[in-house]
C-alpha cells in the first residue's frame, strides 16, 4: 500500500510539472494542480471499478493522497506568491497598447490566428482598440479596451436606470417554491389571485414565474401537450 | 491554516495506515510461511497425518483472514497462493514427498512475493 501512496505522490508531482511545462493553453479554466487532480482522480477511481481483482483501497488511498496534496497546494498558493508563480505561472500580457507582444505570444505558444479568434470571441475585431489582452493562468484571455472603445454604460450616458435586482423564481415547473416566496413576501393566495387576474391557469400549469426586486412579474405557461 | 491542517492530517493518517498495513500484512504472511516450514519438516519426516493437520490449520487461519487479504492484495495473487496450498494438500494426501516439498516451496514463494511487493524500495517504486 505504501507503494500506491508513493506512486500517487510521484505521479502527482510529475503530471503537475508536465502541465506547467505544457503551458496555459492545455488547461482550459483550471489551475495546473486542479487539472492534475481531476485527471488522476478520474483515472484512479476507474481502475478498481473496472478491475474487480484490484482491492478498492487501491483506488481510495491514492484519491485521499490527491485530496491531501490539493489541500496543501491550495494553502501554499494562498500563502506564498512565489509558490503560486511556481505552480500556476504568471498572467501574460499578449497585447499591450494595441500591439501584439510577440515574445509573450511565443512563450504562451499561441498563434496569431488563435489570438484573433479569442479576441473575436470578446467582440473585438480591431487589435488597435485593445489596451491590454491578458492571458490568465487559467488559460482565459481577458481584454481591456481603450476607454474610447469601451461600450457606453448607463452612467456614462448620465441616465438613470432602475435596479431590478435578481428575479427570483416562485414557481418552477408547476411547483411553488416556498422559500423564494418568503424572500419576495408573497404567499400562495397572492400568486393564485395574480394568476386569476391575468386570466392564467393555476400554479400547476405555470412553467416559470419570477418576481424581481421591483415586484415585476414574469410568467411563462407550460406548453400544452399536442 | 485549516487547509494546511486538513491536508497534513489526511496525508499523515493515510501514511500511518499504509505503514501499519505493511507491517501487519508482513507479520501475517511471515506466520503462514513459518507454519508451512513446519508442514515441510513433517513432510520430510513423512509424518503425513501431522502435516495434513498443520496444513488444515494454516488454511483455516488463511481463510479466517481472507477478507483482510482481499482488501489489500491483488486478488489474482491470493487465488494463486490458494491454488498452491490446495496443490500442497493434495500431495500430502497422496503422500508424495517430493511433490509436496515442491508445492510447499511454491506457496512460500508466492507469499514472499506478496510481502516483497509491499516493501517500499526503489525496485518496487519504479
Amino acid at each position: 500500500m505504501l507503494i500506491v501512496l508513493c506512486r500517487s505522490v510521484i505521479l502527482f508531482i510529475l503530471i503537475t510539472a508536465s502541465m506547467r511545462i505544457l503551458g496555459k493553453r492545455q488547461l482550459g479554466e483550471m489551475e495546473p494542480s486542479e487539472f492534475v487532480i481531476a485527471l488522476l482522480i478520474s483515472d484512479i477511481a476507474s481502475v478498481p471499478i473496472e478491475d474487480v481483482g484490484t482491492p478498492l483501497l487501491y483506488g481510495i488511498v491514492p484519491t485521499l493522497v490527491m485530496i491531501g496534496l490539493e489541500f496543501l497546494i491550495t494553502y501554499g498558493i494562498l500563502k506564498s506568491l512565489s509558490f503560486r508563480v511556481l505552480l500556476c505561472g504568471k498572467p501574460s500580457i499578449v497585447v499591450q497598447h494595441g500591439k501584439i507582444v510577440q515574445k509573450e505570444l511565443m512563450k504562451s505558444r499561441i498563434s496569431v490566428d488563435e489570438l484573433i479568434e479569442e479576441l473575436r470571441g470578446k467582440d473585438v475585431t480591431d487589435i488597435s482598440q485593445v489596451k491590454y489582452a491578458i492571458l490568465e493562468t487559467s488559460g482565459e484571455l481577458n481584454v481591456i479596451l481603450y476607454a474610447d472603445h469601451k461600450p457606453a454604460t448607463v452612467s456614462d450616458l448620465k441616465l438613470s436606470s432602475p435596479d431590478t435586482g435578481l428575479p427570483i423564481a416562485v414557481i418552477n415547473d408547476g411547483k411553488l417554491l416556498k422559500n423564494n416566496m418568503k424572500i419576495r413576501n408573497v404567499d400562495e393566495s397572492w400568486i393564485r389571485d395574480y394568476l386569476r387576474k391575468k386570466k392564467l391557469p393555476g400554479p400547476k400549469d405555470i412553467f416559470l414565474m419570477t418576481i424581481d426586486d421591483l415586484g415585476r412579474v414574469y410568467i411563462s405557461e407550460k406548453e400544452r401537450k399536442q | 491554516m485549516r487547509l494546511l491542517i486538513a491536508g497534513l492530517a489526511i496525508l499523515i493518517v493515510v501514511t500511518l495506515l499504509c505503514y501499519a498495513n505493511q507491517v501487519y500484512l508482513e507479520s501475517c504472511l511471515e506466520a503462514v510461511i513459518n507454519d508451512i516450514d513446519a508442514v515441510v519438516s513433517d513432510v520430510q519426516n513423512e509424518d503425513w497425518d501431522s502435516a495434513s493437520e498443520k496444513l488444515s490449520a494454516v488454511m483455516d487461519a488463511w481463510f479466517a483472514k481472507k477478507v483482510y487479504y482481499m482488501s489489500v492484495i491483488i486478488h489474482e495473487h491470493i487465488d494463486d497462493a490458494e491454488a498452491s496450498m490446495t496443490e500442497l494438500k493434495s500431495h500430502i494426501d497422496s503422500q508424495s514427498r517430493s511433490e509436496a516439498e515442491k508445492a510447499a516451496r511454491q506457496v512460500q514463494i508466492r507469499l514472499r512475493q506478496m510481502i516483497f511487493e509491499e516493501i517500499l524500495n526503489l525496485a518496487n517504486l519504479f
